[in-house]
């Protein structure tokens, strides 16, 4: 066994390690540093940020020359937030960007940088803001209020016999109880009537969406994280039963989902980078973006698994046909 | 004079995992106020039965079980509890491995109803009980750190602070060595004389006739000998032992 | 600066120390495996901040998230005692009683406390800083000490009792049941007390704030029973400290892996294995301690 010396040997040289690596983070002051931070990674997140890296690299900010990026990501895990939001505040960063309501809100809470939101879907409501058409100094962002009534258009025109539509959505994240309460507004317009099933954790999007196969004409994937991230599963009993699927989001067309009308999230990072751009050049009251989604997506692989023909009139308006499902 | 605690008609049987086994059959005793009855049977006779059914840790099934002449289902359970010290042969069982010396004799000191005692000199008297008792602990050590005969010494003290009119004694002193055996009978009487009952089982049949005013067999869950306790007696219990067939008294 | 990490995972370890508390003293001191903390830390934190948005007292705000807290643990141990529902399912039925509790309390999942005036800005500290730090292991370390008088009153032996002989307990005539159930309320009022300073210093309240408590709880308690010593402290004294040592320890180890900036995916194997490390440059050479061993 070791010995007691050799052990406390051990434990000053991790802690040796451990001081030196993080006072290492020394910044040359003509490279910017900017912080992107995420509660959870999923397609619609993956491509804000890499919306706003590419953007950031077409208007000069080539990495590791004028700029550095720090990434964070919680892995679903809530107490991990505030930690990764006091890391960042005490860190000397140059902008902050936070994705996702939660980790927004707590950044909001603690930094004193320049603070960038990115796909917020109700950013008054989650505190970030105290009003969307007033600018605040040092917060601005980009919010993803999704366009609920052009999404319901597209399924009447996609499926004009339907009656019932099935939602799945986690009542445990905020963005999705606004998104509910705008489809139950918007549904009678389009005479459809409106079943819930709720899915709290990933692992319950396949129950829920399998609870809802017998009693509905098509299956809605509301864009919360939860659900997104167990859309995989939604798809397979959807296409098992010959069932149209639809999604909030264009990742989820991506992967099999039949359409959407998304806000375009890839658009969505570009035009945060604009933002992230023009913070870095010292801009102060930016106004905030809202996303224009008006792109509509679908998948003709999807259709046909599903039993479901589109009409030629929307594939040809259509922004992007997938003919595949991807991964 | 009403016996203290009173069996009538009591059978009982445990109904598990598919065997059913017949722990009493019918059994009655009774016991007098201040009596030290010795009971003594074969494994598996049912004495232990009687035990728990005293104690409150089984549900009586059949007969009644009285207590001072008031059927013990009409007492509330606390009162019952009370009632009744019980000391196991399993020394963990009648002690908590992480409390303190100090805090078991502090809990049973304290739960019962006599005026209380003041806390300050608490720490002294508990003291001059270890030694009188010659437990060589400390009132910090927690019970875990204690031996097996110390803590069924510590579980003999705190049936002494205790004072429950009735003692119920499961070979409790089969873990102690031949001085701390001797010391415990010798608190035992200490109690005995002061007034209290004492129910004592034990599997050895010369101690079961040599101590207490009667002695008490019990096979297959009945009472077959019941005898005042004598030494001289010891030869006929052990032909009863010994019978293969059951005799009724 | 590497001071920054040490007072980041201190801060986080004061706030999340008292749900540790309630998980330990559950589980060492009442012998019961309590998983009601993953339900009873949301809805402290939902209880509060519903109630200071619609503008109540701040004091009357933590009472009653003290209150939730409390119900949800007695609840649990109601269940168990007089259910005779076995522990962690007893558990089990009240986190998810508590999940539906606390989104319709919150009417949300989520409610924001940004620039409300709360608790910690009575005492001046809204800031992330040093002061903050102190200020809430000052906090924790009062909590700590009270309840370690409490265990070693009257009531907490007896407390005590229930837990580590529950057989003796019942002889001895003490009312094991509602023992529990009072012990386990206590408990989880200490969670709620974990859920109202996560929704201050965190600036939201989410019904998934208690996610992954559990976990946290079990990492902090192993780091902190091995840290802390044991030769010369009292038992109960021991368990209150470990949890301290424990939450802090973990949650320093945590700050110190994210400013190192590890892959998002690696964060919990770093956490994982700076744990291990620090438990097995602890291990004895000699015979483990009884008590050590049973986890």
């Amino acid at each position: 066994m070791i010995s007691q010396i050799q052990r406390r040997a051990f434990i000053i040289v991790i802690l040796g390690f451990l001081v030196a690596f993080s006072s290492c983070n020394r910044q040359q002051p003509s490279v910017k540093t900017v912080a992107i931070a995420t509660l959870m990674s999923h397609p619609a997140i993956d491509q804000v940020a890499h919306g706003i890296k590419t953007e950031l690299d077409r208007e000069g900010w080539k990495e590791g020359i004028n700029i550095r990026y720090v990434d964070r990501n919680a892995n679903q895990q809530m107490t991990v937030v505030p930690t990764i939001a006091s890391d960042l505040a005490a860190q000397n960063l140059d902008v902050i960007v936070g994705i996702t309501t939660p980790m927004a809100q707590a950044l909001r809470r603690v930094v004193k940088s320049p603070l960038v939101f990115a796909a917020v879907t109700d950013p008054v409501g989650a505190g970030v803001v105290s009003d969307m058409t007033r600018p605040e100094p040092l917060v601005t962002g980009s919010s993803d209020a999704w366009p609920y009534r052009d999404q319901l258009l597209l399924i009447r025109q996609i499926l004009p016999k339907a009656k019932t539509l099935g939602v799945l959505y986690n009542p445990g994240e905020a963005a999705s109880q606004y998104g509910i309460q705008q489809i139950r507004h918007y549904a009678p317009e389009f005479s459809f009537s409106i079943i819930e099933a709720s899915a709290n954790s990933v692992g319950d999007v396949v129950p829920a969406a399998q609870s809802l196969i017998g009693r509905v004409d098509a299956l809605f994937l509301s864009s919360d994280n939860t659900v997104i991230g167990g859309a995989t599963g939604a798809i397979k009993v959807a296409i098992a039963n010959h069932k149209a699927l639809f999604a909030g989001d264009s990742g989820t067309v991506r992967i099999g989902a039949l359409a959407s009308v998304s806000v375009g999230y890839e658009q969505l990072g570009i035009d945060t980078g604009r933002l992230v751009g023009r913070v870095l050049k010292g801009e102060k009251n930016i106004p905030i973006v809202v996303a224009q989604g008006s792109d509509v997506y679908i998948n003709r692989k999807a259709a046909e698994m599903m039993g479901v023909t589109i009409p030629q009139a929307v594939v040809d308006h259509a922004t992007k046909v997938y003919d595949t499902i991807g991964q | 004079m009403k016996p203290i605690v009173e069996l009538r008609g009591v059978s009982h049987k445990y109904d598990r995992w598919g065997c059913e086994i017949r722990a009493l059959r019918d059994l009655s005793l009774s016991v007098a106020s201040g009596e030290w009855v010795m009971m003594v049977g074969p494994n598996g006779s049912g004495k232990s039965t009687i035990l728990k059914l005293l104690a409150g840790e089984l549900d009586l099934q059949n007969g009644s079980i009285l207590i001072q002449g008031t059927p013990a289902a009409d007492m509330p359970e606390r009162a019952l509890r009370r009632f009744f010290s019980v000391m196991h042969q399993d020394p963990t069982a009648g002690t908590a491995a992480t409390l303190t010396v100090g805090e078991h004799l502090l809990l049973a000191e304290t739960l019962q109803t006599s005026p209380r005692l003041s806390s300050s000199g608490r720490k002294n008297r508990y003291s001059s009980l270890l030694g009188d008792f010659h437990l060589d602990v400390s009132l910090d050590q927690p019970a875990h750190t204690l031996s097996g005969g110390q803590r069924q010494l510590l579980t003999l003290l705190m049936v002494k602070l205790r004072e429950a009119p009735v003692l119920l004694l499961d070979e409790p002193f089969t873990a102690l060595d031949v001085s701390k055996t001797r010391l415990c009978f010798g608190a035992l009487e200490k109690l005995y004389a002061a007034g209290r009952t004492i129910i004592f089982v034990t599997h050895d049949l010369n101690e079961a006739c040599r101590r207490g005013d009667r002695t008490i067999g019990i096979r297959e869950g009945r009472v077959v000998y019941e005898r005042r306790s004598d030494s001289r007696f010891t030869s006929e219990l052990e032909q009863v032992w010994t019978a293969t067939d059951s005799v009724a008294k | 600066m590497a001071w920054t990490p040490i007072q980041i995972g201190i801060a986080q370890g004061s706030v999340l120390g008292w749900a540790v508390l309630c998980f330990s003293m559950a589980y060492r001191l009442l012998g019961f495996a309590d998983l009601t903390v993953e339900g009873s830390l949301a809805l402290g934190a939902g209880t509060y901040a519903i109630l200071v948005r619609q503008g109540f007292p701040v004091s009357q705000c933590l009472l009653l998230a003290l209150l939730a807290g409390s119900l949800a643990g007695a609840l649990t141990g109601a269940i168990h005692a007089y259910f005779r529902v076995n522990q962690f399912l007893a558990g089990i039925i009240v986190v998810a009683i508590s999940f539906s509790s606390t989104l319709r309390i919150m009417k949300g999942p989520n409610i924001s406390l940004i620039g409300r005036a709360s608790l910690l800005s009575k005492f001046g500290l809204v800031d992330n800083g040093a002061t903050q730090t102190i200020t809430l292991l000052l906090l924790l370390l009062f909590g700590a000490g009270l309840l370690i008088v409490l265990f070693r009153s009257k009531l907490g032996i007896a407390l005590r009792a229930v837990g580590a002989n529950h057989r003796l307990a019942d002889e001895l005539g003490l009312r094991s049941a509602l023992l529990i159930v009072s012990g386990l309320a206590l408990c989880n009022a200490l969670a709620a007390i974990s859920g109202v300073l996560l929704a201050e210093v965190q600036g939201f309240a989410d019904v998934s704030n208690g996610q992954g408590i559990l976990i946290i709880s079990l990492a902090a308690l192993t780091i902190g029973e091995k840290l802390t010593p044991s030769r010369l402290l009292a038992y109960p004294i021991f368990v209150i400290i470990a949890a301290l040592v424990g939450s802090i320890t973990y949650q320093v180890v945590i700050a110190f892996a994210l400013r190192l900036g590890l892959p998002a995916t690696d964060l919990r194997l770093a956490t994982g294995l700076l744990v291990l490390g620090i438990v097995a440059t602890r291990m004895r050479t000699g015979r483990d301690n009884v008590l050590g061993a049973s986890l």
